[in-house]
């Protein structure tokens, strides 16, 4: 009896780390699936996403007049005479932002970490996607060959790939971990 | 025994990076056969003897949907839907680099995880298929969509394939390998070999 005991408090005291991984597992999708509800939701997608979309039309040809090509930005659409995009879903750099926001909130850590953490991954990720946009449509206009490949293989992988170094340094700056803050 | 730097660890990543990618580059043929293959058995079982019957195949690097049952007969006009397939398996190479590159991972755990990841990564690439599979029946078949899909249904569709296409694609990966290497990741993560337990407060 006493044995039994003492192994069943053994047992208590392992960390479980299935159970650990399973809940890190389910609370990134949820909150994924939360953020991108948000996302799509209508009045967000009207008020905030389409615009948010006509300021990176309008910065990227900005950008663009700055290395010679010359385009307009009318709404989310970047044109030229030879070319033109449309900043629609996917391309906003938000779905990024949402896998790392998920990722850093269903991590063990405290709250300042995460809104900090959060907060500096937005701003790389939007400044990344930025020069992605340009990097596409100065493809397009100049080598229209490339930018199948450049935009569905090369920027895709370097845009996650980011987002994942960006959450193990910031996983790995946490100091609070150790201690089990949350 | 020293933690390898979070430098040479990125190096790491990126040289397997390169590596998964050009496998991919190398199998995705087959692969792509394998996805279609499999989501067609999987859409005859679950369609069964209902008025909605759909032939997958494949065109090259497109997946095409085409419509063939009792509504597809009534239509005059049969359409192909068509997406890029190597939009939805390319993520292959995203979970093989990250299980490669996992730090503190045995040999034969690692084998293990790539192949259990690997497997599960196909399960959501089949369920991605199967998705835009059903969109069509949802969305795109005019009168036939309107009576017999509800706002309800309409939603959920939508929503699961913005999901799958949109941050389902590359966060799975992600989470499939946290999933499987937590212990690992958080220990390497918190600067130890083994993630250290958590000290429970003494009452």
């Amino acid at each position: 009896m006493g044995e039994a005991s003492s192994i069943r408090s053994q047992e208590i005291k392992t960390p479980s780390y299935r159970k650990e991984a399973f809940y890190f597992f389910i609370k990134f999708l949820v909150l994924m699936g939360l953020l991108l509800f948000l996302e799509l939701f209508n009045p967000v997608n009207q008020k905030v996403i389409i615009p948010f979309s006509g300021f990176l039309a309008r910065g990227s040809v900005f950008l663009l007049k700055l290395i010679g090509t010359e385009t307009k930005a009318s709404s989310t659409l970047i044109v030229s005479q030879q070319f033109s995009a449309d900043i629609k879903a996917g391309c906003t750099g938000i779905e990024p932002i949402i896998i790392l926001i998920a990722a850093m909130f269903a991590f063990r850590a405290s709250w300042k970490a995460k809104f900090c953490g959060a907060f500096l991954g937005m701003v790389i990720l939007q400044g990344i996607n930025l020069v992605r946009i340009v990097s596409l449509v100065y493809l397009g206009v100049n080598h229209p060959r490339y930018f199948s490949e450049a935009h569905t293989y090369i920027w895709q992988i370097v845009i996650i790939a980011l987002s994942l170094f960006l959450w193990i340094v910031w996983a790995k700056g946490l100091k609070s971990y150790e201690t089990g803050a949350s | 025994m020293k933690l390898e730097p979070l430098k040479l660890l990125l190096l790491k990543g990126l040289l397997f990076l390169i590596i998964g990618l050009v496998l991919w580059i190398y199998l995705q043929p087959s692969y792509s056969k394998l996805i279609v293959s499999v989501s067609q058995e999987v859409v005859t079982w679950l369609q069964g003897e209902g008025m909605e019957k759909t032939w997958i195949g494949l065109q090259g690097n497109m997946i095409l949907y085409i419509p063939r049952g009792l509504i597809a007969g009534e239509k005059k006009n049969i359409f192909a839907w068509k997406r890029d397939i190597r939009d939805i398996h390319y993520n292959s190479v995203i979970l093989f680099a990250l299980i490669l590159f996992s730090p503190g991972l045995g040999f034969g755990k690692r084998g293990w995880v790539l192949m259990a990841g690997l497997t599960l990564l196909f399960l959501i690439q089949v369920l991605t298929v199967l998705v835009q599979a059903k969109f069509i029946y949802v969305f795109q078949m005019g009168e036939y969509s309107r009576a017999h899909y509800r706002a309800w249904d309409r939603n959920i569709i939508a929503f699961l394939k913005q999901f799958l296409e949109l941050i389902g694609k590359f966060s799975f990966p992600f989470a499939i390998w946290m999933l499987f290497t937590y212990k690992e990741t958080t220990g390497y993560l918190a600067g130890a070999r083994e993630a250290k337990p958590r000290k429970r407060r003494k009452r």
